[in-house]
């Protein structure tokens, strides 16, 4: 880690965009959103959320530390972004997410015995879960993969995947489907499992690695991040 | 960079001293940082105005003044909702579109809001320390919610009078 912090805020690495940090085709040649540096625990970066409204670009940050979870041991957990409100979760159903899955904890009696002290993520499949809203996910995990642990934010302003147009004036919830899409219409009774609200209705998600990525329709919602719809 | 206590590009400063670095003349750069003594946290410069971690920048609609403390809802609905922000009111139809409290006065039309943490607000009424808070019958303020319910949003952390800037933790509001 250098201690110089000569880059902009003091940090090592300046600011970057959400899709220079998060995005999977980030370390691909060619792609406008490129950016492979060499990282080492300790190491800080801004992330940059940007849109456009009323022709007036506005930007929201966040502060995030490169850090080793496995403090150069075994690799179990490896080395993630992290910062205020973002967790490593871990995948519980193993059937795997991609960067912008909105993320829920699983019903209790799915519950695997040996997760670790990390907490269990899954694409709401049903009420149940999608009432348990946890976050949106930063980093991919495979179906089966040998590594089921991915950073997963739950708070603050964040790219998720969408399904159809979100409302700037509604509530927003995660689906109960298994596709990880948020939508603006209540899932069950009252208002249970409302997490957020959505300040920039259109941010594409990057779902390749190609230079020029396929994307799926997102959003920018602002996970508001503590208590719950008890009443 | 010369060196600082800590490792940001102003160092540790008040609030107030916060407000006073000047920021077009010279411009400073997006992603400058500083923490704040006041509220013991990290603030960013984002070209506009400075904002911490629990907050994000919206602009304020036309018409509309807000000043430090005032709790704010996006005005509209449906295809009319700009993402523009107003004083918040006690009518259930904005309990959705409720954003948070603003953490200073506006700069240039566009305002930090903190949709979660520690944060002052403006009392409308008599509030007792421990009470759980929802908005106010007066635009912008809060009032104390001794039975919490649907509206709530967070618990007061000092006691004050009608005007008063209290500090609240603020947490989601209850659709119900």
């Amino acid at each position: 880690m250098s201690y110089t912090f000569n880059n902009i805020g003091g940090t090592n690495h300046g600011v970057k965009t959400y899709n220079e940090i998060f995005a999977i085709n980030r370390t691909t040649v060619g792609a406008s959103n490129y950016w492979n540096p060499t990282l080492v625990s300790g190491d800080t970066v801004i992330c940059e959320m940007s849109y456009v409204h009323a022709s007036q670009a506005i930007k929201d940050y966040k502060l995030l530390t490169w850090y080793d979870f496995d403090q150069g041991g075994s690799l179990v957990y490896g080395s993630h972004w992290i910062g205020a409100g973002i967790y490593l979760c871990f995948d519980s159903d193993g059937n795997g997410f991609g960067v912008g899955d909105f993320l829920c904890c699983p019903l209790i009696e799915d519950l695997p015995g040996a997760a670790g002290a990390r907490p269990l993520v899954v694409k709401a499949t049903s009420v149940s879960e999608a009432e348990r809203p946890m976050g949106v996910a930063l980093e991919p995990c495979d179906e089966g993969g040998e590594l089921a642990f991915a950073t997963v934010a739950m708070m603050g302003l964040w790219p998720m995947k969408r399904q159809g147009t979100l409302g700037r004036s509604e509530a927003i919830y995660s689906r109960t489907d298994g596709t990880g899409k948020v939508d603006d219409a209540p899932i069950g009774s009252y208002k249970n499992g409302a997490f957020g609200k959505a300040i920039d209705p259109d941010f594409p998600i990057i779902t390749s690695t190609a230079a020029t990525p396929t994307t799926v329709d997102g959003a920018q919602v602002c996970i508001w991040g503590t208590a719950a719809e008890v009443f | 960079m010369s060196y600082q206590a800590l490792p940001y590009t102003y160092g540790a400063l008040t609030e107030a001293q916060i407000d006073a670095i000047p920021t077009s003349s010279p411009k400073i750069p997006a992603g400058s940082t500083v923490f704040n003594t006041d509220t013991q946290m990290l603030e960013i410069y984002n070209g506009r105005i400075w904002l911490d971690e629990r907050c994000l920048c919206f602009l304020v609609d036309s018409g509309v003044t807000v000043v430090k403390g005032n709790t704010l809802y996006t005005v509209g609905s449906g295809t009319t909702a700009t993402g523009e922000v107003a004083l918040m009111t006690n009518s259930s139809t904005n309990y959705p579109k409720f954003v948070g409290v603003a953490t200073r006065n506006p700069v240039g039309g566009f305002v930090s809001v903190a949709h979660c943490g520690k944060v002052q607000a403006i009392a409308g009424e008599t509030i007792t320390r421990g009470e759980g808070v929802e908005p106010s019958g007066t635009a912008g303020r809060f009032d104390l919610d001794t039975s919490p319910s649907t509206g709530g949003f967070g618990v007061a952390l000092e006691s004050g009078s009608a005007g008063n800037l209290l500090w609240i933790a603020l947490q989601t509001i209850e659709l119900g």
